[in-house]
């Protein structure tokens, strides 16, 4: 059994290990059948991607009138949930079929409606939160985040007429161009650092996502 | 250390105390019971007693003086035992009883520790002692020792019982139990006992006992059993020069009992006959024995005297091994129990520092008390602070469209570079010598992010029909493929109204819908595109990749421009990243959300990146489509945007100014 389970754990790290390489080296040496090799890898992934899409779905409506039919709490949700997806489907199906656009008409007067309203929900709860910030003890971070926000919000705001021009529209750029973008650029580093690390972790089988 | 059983609680306690460890009780009221008797100086002595304690007593029958199992040890049919005679133990019939028909059964106990034992194959050494058996009562007699001398004389001390046979018994047996003639034993041995018991001095391992000293008064039972048995065994004892091994047990002082068998201490004692009430003088156990005795035996009444209540631990083990049974000893004993401290402490003794000290935490404590009582709920509440905030951000939302001269114009000055390079990259691809390519526009964004990224996506899209470029979106969100419809069908509308022309589908808009896959679709797509995308979004996949808005597409470096409208960082930096091996000479344009913006900017041409402009939110939206001369939803939205930006600003301003002051004045 033992013997079973470590010629299991040798082969998937192999495969691995060996598609890593395979990828990797296509990039560096330009051979036809390295390129050849990479993109029916590549293409094996997507592949897997796109049905791990559809599983998700799947999983997600099963999960859904699974909560509706045990009549839990909130199960009049799952059935919105479950009769929205229905009809996207149908309407998917039909639209190129059919010829009626019923596809565009639910994206624009349902999903994008609702999620525009979410946005805007969002937008309030924000503002509100950060109207209350002060309740708490200042901090050295928390008061320079609040005194870059409202010299962002200002800055990006449109001008009054009435008032005289404070500088804020500068001082928004100098902190969207210089202090923002070193932030940004400090964690672009942080990620491309993981990313080589966690791929030459999975390379060198020290990390086994894939096995027990 | 000699313990006297309390008279009240009948707990042992040392003998100096006077008062009772347990009950606080004198312990000399009544102290004759439990005062040690004299027998307690042979603890040999008092230990069998313990062990063999009559429950009743006929004086007419001798054998009462006798425990019960070692009388029976005498009887030459065991198995037909007769009436008033003590019954013999089941397992020491199948030893004394050759041709025992109908004896009991051994115990099982017993037949697991040596099966072989009933059948003969293996006999210990003191059942197969001829010599004690053999020996003549005379010559014994010089080897007594003075106390059984004198015990001998003791008419009290004489019975009729027919004697147990010496060879039948263990040694311990043969000390305790009284001589019986050889004749006797020999016809009370069964054949193949008789066989294993052939005089041979020189095998005969005689118990090694050191004399005791005589103590009186002894127990009558004791006193009977003392004389020829005893006496045989020390001299065999003291004449042997081959020493058996020494026993186990306390016989280091010469007063200690010779250790008896395991088996020979079951709970279980053996039946015995009735005997007369006033035959017998009760034996007097000392009182440290009988405390060590089970508490069965402890139960057991003795004769001539009141029956001696149960000792009160009732105890009943129910964790390990031993569950369910009592009498065990406990883990934890009592006096380890929690129990109430006997001494009160009536006054605390406290300094005067300590005395304030504490009168300052007790300030404090009440102050703490006090802030933390809860505040009266009322019944009904209503937050008007957040109702006042969603007021005042409406109302920002609809003065612009009120009072639009309020408001100026979106300020080109302060990002137009970024948007003027996208609009320019734009811009040139419609130049006089650039191939007529198509442009790919990867839409990577959620409905959800559709009001800020869809003006720019359109502005974006409109540009680049305006210059009669095919345009072919792609989306990498899985909702991203109904937006990117949206704003094809859109800017392809809005373009028509503009300058007349009709943008057909395949020709001018291409769909090709929903990309998997992450970086890894990317990476497949920017290769062969052909291969990811055999049919479009609405389903057409009859020579998708020979329309004339694909037709020389055969990988991402044959589209003129790279244009990635994103609602997150990760989305274009997946293009940008995932595509740089392709080394396509065509723009790469971006057009991010606000929040998205500043970790795209690195990116840029400007910063070092491969980026050569990027639309940042919707206010340079607005400024783009103002560059390009295509007013859209961007201009349109930003008044209201902006004005939303400002009461934001406000609404937060104040709102820690108040708390600011708040808390200050808590401070004071």
């Amino acid at each position: 059994m033992k013997v079973s389970i470590r010629f299991r754990n040798v082969l998937l790290t192999s495969i691995a290990a060996g598609a890593g390489l395979l990828t990797l080296l296509g990039y560096f040496i330009p051979v036809p059948l390295l390129l050849a090799v990479r993109m029916q890898l590549v293409s094996w992934a997507t592949l897997l991607a796109a049905i791990a899409v559809l599983i998700g779905a799947y999983s997600l409506i099963k999960a859904h009138l699974r909560n509706f039919m045990s009549f839990k709490t909130g199960g009049a949700y799952s059935l919105v949930a479950v009769l929205g997806f229905v009809a996207m489907l149908i309407a998917g199906i039909v639209t190129p079929t059919v010829g009626i656009p019923a596809s565009a008409f639910l994206l624009d007067h349902v999903v994008l409606a609702g999620a525009t309203a979410l946005s805007a929900l969002l937008l309030f709860v924000l503002v509100f939160a950060a109207a209350r910030l002060l309740r708490r003890p200042p901090s050295l971070i928390g008061s320079a985040f609040l005194i870059a926000l409202v010299i962002s919000l200002i800055g990006l705001a449109p001008t009054l007429t009435a008032l005289p021009d404070l500088g804020f529209a500068r001082i928004a750029d100098w902190i969207a161009q210089t202090p923002a973008v070193a932030g940004g650029r400090g964690l672009l580093i942080g990620i491309a650092l993981g990313v080589i690390a966690t791929g030459l972790r999975v390379l060198l089988a020290i990390d086994r996502p894939y096995g027990d | 250390m000699a313990v006297v059983r309390c008279p009240h609680c009948q707990k042992p306690n040392p003998d100096f105390l006077e008062l009772c460890q347990y009950c606080d009780q004198s312990l000399r009221e009544d102290a004759g019971p439990a005062e040690p008797p004299p027998a307690a100086a042979n603890p040999a002595a008092s230990s069998w007693d313990a062990l063999e304690t009559p429950t009743s007593g006929d004086e007419a029958q001798p054998e009462g003086d006798l425990p019960g199992w070692v009388s029976a040890l005498a009887e030459d049919d065991a198995a037909a035992p007769s009436e008033g005679a003590p019954t013999l133990p089941d397992w020491f019939s199948s030893l004394s009883t050759e041709d025992a028909p109908v004896a009991s059964p051994a115990p099982k106990a017993f037949e697991a520790d040596d099966p072989d034992a009933t059948s003969g194959q293996s006999t210990p050494d003191w059942f197969a002692d001829p010599e004690a058996a053999d020996a003549p009562v005379d010559e014994l007699q010089p080897a007594l020792p003075d106390w059984l001398s004198a015990l001998r004389t003791d008419p009290t001390t004489e019975y009729d019982a027919p004697e147990p046979a010496a060879s039948a018994l263990p040694e311990w047996l043969q000390e305790a139990g009284p001589e019986a003639p050889a004749e006797a034993a020999a016809e009370a041995q069964p054949a193949w006992l008789q066989d294993l018991a052939e005089p041979d001095p020189a095998e005969v391992a005689p118990t090694e006992v050191a004399p005791t000293e005589a103590a009186t008064p002894e127990p009558a039972w004791l006193a009977s059993l003392a004389p020829l048995g005893a006496a045989a065994a020390l001299s065999d004892a003291d004449d042997d020069p081959v020493k058996p091994p020494p026993q186990p047990g306390p016989a280091d002082d010469g007063e200690a009992l010779p250790p008896a068998p395991a088996w020979a201490l079951e709970d279980e004692e053996p039946p015995r006959a009735p005997i007369g009430e006033d035959d017998l003088s009760q034996a007097e156990l000392p009182a440290w024995l009988a405390a060590m005795r089970p508490t069965e035996i402890q139960g057991a009444p003795h004769s001539g005297e009141q029956p001696e209540p149960a000792e009160g631990d009732s105890y009943e083990e129910v964790v390990g091994v031993l569950a369910g049974m009592r009498g065990v000893l406990r883990a934890e004993p009592s006096v380890v129990l929690p129990g109430k401290a006997a001494n009160q402490i009536h006054t605390l003794t406290a300094t005067e520092s300590q005395n304030k000290a504490a009168q300052v935490l007790a300030a404090l404590a009440r102050a703490e008390v006090g802030q933390a009582a809860p505040a009266t709920r009322r019944p009904f509440s209503l937050p008007l602070l957040r109702w006042l905030v969603a007021a005042l951000m409406l109302l920002a939302a609809m003065v612009p469209f009120w009072a639009p001269e309020l408001f100026g114009e979106p300020a080109p000055l302060v990002v137009g570079s970024e948007t003027a390079l996208a609009a320019q990259a734009i811009e040139d691809l419609g130049r006089d010598g650039t191939p007529r390519r198509p442009v790919l526009m990867v839409i990577d964004y959620e409905p959800g992010q559709a009001a800020e990224l869809s003006p720019v996506a359109e502005v974006f899209a409109r540009h680049i029909l305006r210059l009669g470029l095919p345009v072919v979106a792609v989306g990498t969100a899985p909702g991203s493929a109904g937006v990117a419809e949206q704003v094809l069908t859109r800017s392809a509308q809005d373009m028509s109204n503009v300058s007349g022309f009709d943008y057909e589908p395949y020709t001018h808009l291409v769909n090709l819908g929903y990309l998997p896959g992450g970086g890894v679709g990317v990476v497949e797509f920017a290769v062969d595109p052909r291969r990811v995308f055999l049919s479009d979004f609405s389903g057409h996949g009859d020579a998708l990749w020979d329309q004339p808005a694909l037709a020389g597409v055969e990988s991402l470096s044959d589209f003129g421009a790279l244009v990635i409208v994103s609602g997150s960082p990760e989305g274009a930096r997946a293009w940008i990243e995932q595509t740089a091996f392709i080394n396509a000479d065509h723009p790469i344009v971006i057009a991010a959300s606000a929040g998205a913006g500043p970790l795209l900017r690195p990116y840029l041409a400007s910063q070092g990146g491969p980026v050569d402009g990027m639309v940042t939110g919707l206010r340079a939206a607005a400024q783009y489509e103002r560059h390009a001369g295509l007013v859209g939803d961007a201009t349109e939205r930003w008044s209201a945007t902006g004005g939303i930006l400002l009461m934001a600003a406000i609404v937060i301003l104040i709102g820690n100014v108040l708390a600011g002051l708040s808390r200050l004045r808590l401070r004071r």
